[in-house]
């Protein structure tokens, strides 16, 4: 499937889409395009996640753009696909999203520069020879305890249970502690039912309980035992994902997808002015902090105005003021 | 004319993070709401959603920075009806945080300068960051959504150099000392004017008196103070127009209402 976004001049091709099928817009959209060499957007799948990078993309972006949708497909790859798809362009660079959009994008066209997000694993599936940077999913670890602080000014200890194949997160960890002042108590399971245990060990020693997406700590019991827990014994729960603050967790910072759109139209610039000087991959600059307000006022924080206005959201179950 | 049940105040400044406009919205119904004004309220992250929707909604009020009011005045017959302030103020500046070694805005001639604005608006000629002012065209602008992911991207060498709101800077320096050691201040903005509250066309004057007193009343409940804290103010002071020049009505006990 193909949809067409041309940026500048595109409004009277969107006014003929909202009244014309889908795939004739497309195919006008794309003959329009013959004439420019722009950016292809490329989007792995139609997930709605890949809609705020590609927005913020094409609003921070002079380029003109036209976007593809990769399709799982039994009788053509997804280079094939994307160069039938763009056969008619000349693309002056390509924004892939997500680890398959980038990959076939640097089979499609391996001379044009490319720039990656949302890639999960990246630095494993994508070469970064010749002209191919990106923005990164994951957010500096100090960056996040910065951002913890600002909400729980009293911090000092953070709990942190990861599996024993993990070693990276809790050596990242250590070093950002170190340089904000905080300490990291730190406790290792080799089975998902071995968490409840490791958090009675650590908790009457720290501040807050720092759950991150390691797939033998996070289920579904164990979420629930460690937000039950945490809030009767006044520690702070602290998560990547906004359903955990829906779901009784303090606050999640997670990295802010438009953000990561502004951030790749800058890098397509560069890319492309000044193709010998290839920046590295970058980290996620802006970030999605999201609070639950109830659960603020069960550990005697106080949201006021200041803090309310660094979180994206302030969930309040209760809708009661405070 | 637009009736008390269905006036609309529709809300832009390009300073408010967009990501934030939901928690702005729900303290908005529940503010408007435990008030009975009759008054609902819109927020647009985007410009061009606003002027879009100026001349097809028809909304009775709209809280606007002077710049989107200087444009639609005319066309909207607008009048002002509240001057909101923060800590005593009706206008705010920004200021270009850098790191040492840049001594002048020259330095940051093609720097990546991190902000908290729109994607769309960075080279509006009226923007109220007034960025383009302080580090000129050669420069690239990262928009964020907040004045915090500027600071943070700064202090962790991310970017050149970031735009942002001193109170904002001093929050981060109380938490983060020895990050926000290595940064200085290379520049100011001139004075920005804060958002006011103008009438439209669709709406008289009895009836938005009515409207501008109610809100300035909101202070008066946690709700409201809530509302009026998230839109950035810390009070709203009722004006009359007197010849076409804004009047503070010396009103003390409506500015003790509103007092925190």
């Amino acid at each position: 499937m193909i949809r067409s976004n041309w940026n500048k001049r595109g409004q009277r091709l969107a006014l003929l889409a909202a009244t014309t099928a889908l795939l004739m817009a497309a195919s006008m959209a794309f003959t329009v395009g013959t004439a420019v060499a722009g950016v292809i957007i490329v989007k792995s799948d139609d997930l709605p996640q890949y809609t705020p990078p590609a927005t913020a993309f094409r609003q921070a972006s002079k380029r003109e753009s036209i976007e593809v949708v990769l399709r799982s497909r039994l009788d053509q790859g997804d280079s094939e696909f994307l160069k039938q798809a763009a056969s008619t362009t000349r693309p002056s660079a390509v924004f892939a999203l997500g680890s398959r959009a980038a990959i076939a994008a640097r089979e499609a066209f391996p001379e044009t520069p490319l720039v990656f997000a949302m890639a999960l694993g990246w630095s494993r599936n994508i070469s970064t020879d010749g002209a191919t940077t990106g923005v990164s999913v994951e957010l500096p670890t100090a960056d996040l305890f910065v951002r913890f602080k600002l909400i729980i000014p009293g911090l000092h200890r953070i709990g942190l249970i990861t599996s024993d194949s993990d070693s990276r997160t809790v050596d990242e960890a250590r070093a950002a502690a170190s340089e904000l002042g905080l300490e990291i108590l730190h406790e290792t399971v080799r089975h998902h039912d071995e968490v409840a245990g490791a958090y009675r060990r650590i908790r009457s020693r720290i501040d807050a309980l720092w759950m991150v997406p390691d797939p033998v700590v996070v289920t579904r019991e164990n979420f629930d035992y460690l937000s039950t827990r945490c809030r009767n014994d006044g520690v702070a729960f602290l998560a990547f994902s906004e359903n955990f603050v829906k779901a009784g967790a303090l606050l999640s910072v997670a990295p802010s997808y438009s953000t990561m759109g502004s951030q790749a139209a800058l890098l397509v610039e560069q890319l492309i002015t000044d193709p010998g000087n290839v920046p590295p991959v970058q980290s996620p600059l802006g970030a999605k902090l999201v609070v639950n307000a109830d659960t603020a006022k069960a550990l005697g924080l106080d949201l006021n105005a200041t803090t309310i206005h660094m979180a994206d959201r302030v969930i309040t179950p209760t809708r009661e003021g405070f | 004319m637009a009736r008390a049940s269905d006036a609309e105040l529709f809300f832009f400044s390009p300073d408010w993070a967009p990501g934030n406009l939901s928690t702005l919205a729900e303290a908005a119904d529940r503010a408007l709401s435990e008030s009975g004004l009759g008054l609902s309220f819109q927020a647009f992250a985007r410009y061009e959603d606003l002027v879009g929707q100026l001349s097809t909604a028809r909304p009775a009020l709209v809280l606007v920075p002077g710049w989107v009011a200087a444009e639609h005045g005319e066309n909207l017959q607008l009048r002002a009806l509240l001057r909101p302030t923060r800590n005593g103020r009706d206008t705010y500046h920004k200021v270009l945080m850098t790191t040492k070694g840049v001594s002048s805005l020259a330095g940051l001639a093609n720097a990546t300068v991190a902000a908290a604005v729109h994607p769309g608006s960075i080279d509006y000629p009226a923007s109220a960051s007034g960025i383009r002012s302080l580090v000129g065209d050669g420069a690239r602008v990262l928009p964020v959504p907040k004045d915090i992911d500027a600071l943070l991207a700064l202090s962790f060498g991310q970017v050149d150099a970031a735009l942002v709101t001193p109170a904002q800077f001093e929050i981060l320096a109380r938490v983060n000392p020895r990050g926000t050691d290595n940064l200085v201040e290379l520049g100011r903005t001139p004075e920005i004017p804060l958002p006011r509250l103008y009438a439209t066309r669709y709406i008289d004057d009895d009836e938005a008196n009515r409207l501008a007193a109610g809100i300035a009343k909101l202070s008066s409940s946690s709700r409201g103070r809530q509302f009026i804290n998230l839109l950035g103010f810390d009070e709203v002071e009722l004006l009359e127009i007197i010849n076409g020049e804004d009047r503070v009505m010396a009103d003390n006990t409506n500015r003790k209402e509103v007092e925190r």
